[in-house]
């Protein structure tokens, strides 16, 4: 807040004049009528108080200014001059203390006035009277001194603002280094990241060369085993019909291995073709479990439908990769089921036009912390690896693929050790549900 | 009042075969009825008067622009060899008016104006509502030819364009009108009646690093940066092995990737300049100008983001048709951009289809160099400062 500040101590020394103390008397009369004698002996009070100058005081409160210095005067008409400034503002401070000089001029010539009450006033009010009482060489003076005062703080400014550049200039600088690191980062991880996309791409396109070629040997052991087993080369002993039914068992593992990675691939390379027709869901599992139920009888497994509608309404899929879907999930199943445990085959058809289907099972479960990853490709849980050494890891990826891509989502749930039931949905075919079959579905969809 | 567009592609060896395909795949599409405008974009594989023969062998008389591509887009996406595309436009209530300036190399900024001229000189009143532009840029400065056409059309008129293109061979582009083909010209094409129109202008790149000072440039040849050859900016980023990698390679990856980015006013994303070819003593040619004076600003981006701009981009554009729908959708989209993709650029126009309705007939190419209005501006017309992008997608949509 503005105040006013006492004049210059050398200026303010000296004993009290007739001139002052009349001066300050009309002042102060002034003030009790303002703010009253208790409030103004509070201003006095509190304008005298970091004084160093003693200031003796009257029984009444009042400050004894018959024998008060120039100082204590002084003290007191800023002290005034500051409360009225601040209740009434400026102009109206500086019109109570021109009327105060006002009426010492009937008493005391303009010479005395100036000298003994000009100087009493504080800095800043006022001015314009004290400025047409100074002389030539003092207004010079008082001209220099303010420019001086102006120099200091432009010099002050300046300073801060040269030390507030170089700050920014070094923040600048920082932040470019930072940038070029940052930049330089960014180079390298997009190469590096181009470079692995290229190492992934010839990696996938290895691995579909590699199986392809594997094919044809495995169709040829397929084949010749085949020709052993059925006897065209002549009778077999039992122990060479156990082997070679053995070798025969081993081969086609490998050739749904071999399968399974072509099939990733293709989903990867976007190469997967989809040829859809209006489908029995119903009838594909019956299809599958049918070439399931030799391996779930040779374990005792119970294979039955929970649910099983008459009315179930058609899909439309490819029945080759719905096939795929359900082989997946049923050996998986019966894979991982305990000898004499039972599989149950659900299919529902929901009220928003998905066909829910369900294949639950009370085997060996997965692992909770394994879950997130089950649809990963080359991901095999723990306990799956324990119990069932062949397997490549894709079957559910590709599962997940296809289900995904006819319109549908798969989802599981599974305690460790008590099952799993895997859950997937198809959309009931887009031609009126349950109309009969085209004998040649038209549409077939390109990926 | 309505418009009507399809858009056909073909591919193959004999040039005027496929451009009687391309045009008659667009014609069966549209299903009869009396054609307005024809536009055709090509590959320069083809010879172009033969393929241009074949195209107007199908679609007669029918005003027709349109110029050689670095690479055809179309509804089905980016074509993925060389094509001749069509896009066949029946527009009850909109006229359509072409024209040409020719000779870019004598006076890139008269050329541009002599194509809005012959353009606004067939419109009765003078008077037009928005202008397509494909101008040849490797004979002359592609901002000079914007300014010429604005000269003509008034400095705030909504332009879009792009600069034809040569198979990324940078060395002699086409432009098509009607039945003639040009070469170091500007091809305008004007609209005038009842239809609505939306621009989206975007790249996604945003700047890095403090700015440089252009303190040496002529045209669109970069000298010096703060007194240091053009190179400089790179070779502090890169390092002078990185950085001579400019100098080798035409419109190299690490100029694609990481562009030099320009503050104009109106516009809240640079200006985007992209480095072409750099020369033995660090000197830079951009796709276009870039003034003495201009600051200058390496920039960064990634796939990522520059497919989500397309389709902020062709989001933006839709907005602007305040609820008709799309009937056409143009697409100028920088070379720059094909090259930073690769086999992905199909990604970056099935986003633009996502907002603008992925059955809606779209054509577009490859180009070197985008003309549009700053921020896509068309709205207030005031604020529509047309200029020449570089690396940036430019989508215009009609509608009724």
């Amino acid at each position: 807040m503005f105040e006013f500040k006492k004049r210059v101590k050398e200026e303010a020394q000296g004993n009290a004049s007739g001139a002052s103390s009349e001066f300050v008397f009309f002042l102060i009369e002034h003030a009790k009528e303002t703010f009253g004698t208790i409030r103004l002996r509070d201003i006095l009070r509190s304008a005298l108080a970091n004084k160093d100058t003693k200031t003796s005081y009257l029984p009444d409160g009042y400050p004894d200014l018959e024998h008060s210095g120039r100082e204590t005067i002084a003290s007191i008409v800023t002290g005034i001059a500051n409360e009225l400034t601040k209740v009434f503002g400026v102009p109206f401070t500086e019109n109570i203390f021109e009327r105060a000089i006002a009426a010492l001029r009937l008493k005391y010539t303009e010479e005395r006035i100036e000298k003994e009450v000009i100087s009493l006033l504080p800095e800043g009010l006022l001015e314009e009277r004290k400025i047409r009482t100074l002389s030539k060489e003092e207004l010079e003076r008082k001209v220099e001194e303010k420019i001086r005062e102006l120099r200091a703080g432009n010099e002050r400014l300046e300073e801060k603002i040269q030390q507030r550049t170089t700050e920014l200039k070094q923040m600048l600088a920082s932040s470019e280094r930072a940038a070029q690191l940052l930049v330089r980062r960014d180079f390298e991880l997009t190469r590096a990241n181009d470079r692995l996309h290229k190492l992934d791409e010839d990696k996938s396109s290895f691995i579909s060369v590699v199986a392809h070629q594997l094919r044809t040997p495995l169709s040829g052991v397929k084949w010749t085993l085949n020709l052993l087993l059925n006897r065209d080369l002549g009778e077999l002993t039992t122990e060479q019909k156990t082997f070679l039914l053995k070798a025969y068992e081993s081969n086609d593992r490998m050739i749904s291995l071999v399968n399974d990675m072509l099939g990733a691939d293709r989903i990867e390379s976007g190469k997967m073709r989809y040829a859809y027709q209006q489908l029995q869901v119903l009838d594909v599992i019956d299809n599958v479990l049918y070439e399931v139920l030799p391996q779930a009888n040779a374990r005792s497994l119970t294979i039955s439908f929970s649910e099983r509608p008459t009315d179930l309404p058609k899909v439309d899929a490819d029945p080759e990769r719905i096939r795929a879907v359900f082989q997946n999930l049923l050996e998986n199943a019966v894979k991982y089921s305990r000898v004499g445990g039972t599989i149950q085959i659900g299919a529902k058809h929901e009220a928003d036009g998905m066909i829910l289907l369900t294949i639950k099972d009370d085997g060996i479960g997965i692992p909770k912390d394994q879950q997130k990853n089950i649809f990963s490709r080359f991901f095999r849980a723990a306990n799956a690896v324990k119990a069932e050494t062949d397997g490549s890891g894709l079957g559910l990826y590709i599962v997940k693929n296809i289900v995904e891509r006819h319109g549908g989502k798969i989802w599981f749930e599974s305690v460790e050790g008590q099952g799993v039931v895997f859950n997937f949905t198809l959309p009931v075919s887009k031609n009126l549900a349950g109309a009969p079959v085209a004998a040649n579905p038209a549409f077939t969809a390109a990926s | 009042m309505s418009i009507h567009a399809s858009v056909g592609l073909s591919q193959g060896e004999d040039s005027y075969a496929v451009g009687v395909n391309a045009a008659q795949d667009a014609i069966d599409k549209l299903g009869g009825g009396k054609l307005d405008a024809v536009i055709v974009f090509s590959s320069v594989a083809y010879d172009q008067k033969k393929m241009l023969d074949g195209v107007r062998s199908v679609t007669k008389n029918a005003t027709l622009v349109g110029c050689s591509t670095a690479g055809e887009i179309t509804t089905e996406g980016p074509a993925k060899r060389h094509s001749v595309s069509v896009m066949a436009i029946q527009a009850e209530g909109v006229s359509f008016y072409a024209g040409v300036g020719e000779n870019i190399a004598a006076g890139a900024t008269a050329a541009g104006k002599m194509a809005a001229q012959t353009v606004r000189s067939q419109v009765p009143d003078g008077k037009l509502d928005a202008f397509i532009m494909l101008p040849d840029v490797l004979t002359g400065n592609g901002a000079d030819i914007v300014r010429g056409v604005l000269e003509e059309l008034g400095e705030h008129f909504p332009v879009v364009g792009g600069a034809a293109g040569d198979d990324f061979e940078f060395k002699k582009t086409y432009q098509y009108l009607q039945d003639k083909v040009y070469s170091g010209a500007v091809v305008g094409l004007g609209l005038k009646g009842t239809f609505k129109i939306g621009i989206g202008v975007k790249h996604g790149w945003i700047p890095i690093g403090m700015p440089k000072k252009v303190t040496k440039s002529a045209g669109s040849v970069l000298h010096e940066l703060d007194g240091k050859p053009a190179i400089s900016i790179y070779e502090e980023y890169f390092g002078p092995e990185q950085a001579a990698e400019l100098k080798k390679e035409t419109l190299a990856k690490l100029a694609i990737t990481y562009p030099l980015g320009m503050q104009v006013a109106g516009s809240d994303e640079l200006l985007i300049r992209d480095p072409i070819t750099v020369d033995a003593g660090g000197s830079i040619t951009c796709a276009a100008e870039i003034p003495q004076g201009s600051e200058i600003r390496l920039m960064i981006g990634s796939r990522e983001e520059a497919v989500k701009v397309a389709k902020e981009a062709a989001a933006k554009a839709i907005s602007e048709l305040d609820g008709s729908a799309p009937k056409a959708v143009i697409i100028f989209n920088c070379i720059a951009r094909n090259k930073l993709f690769g086999e992905r650029s199909g990604e970056e126009i099935v986003a633009i289809q996502e907002a603008v309705g992925k059955d809606v007939p779209l054509i577009g190419f490859y180009t070197y160099g985008e003309q549009a209005p700053l921020g896509g501006e068309v709205r207030n017309i005031n604020k529509c400062n047309p200029a020449f992008h570089n690396e940036t997608v430019v989508i215009t949509v009609l509608g009724d």
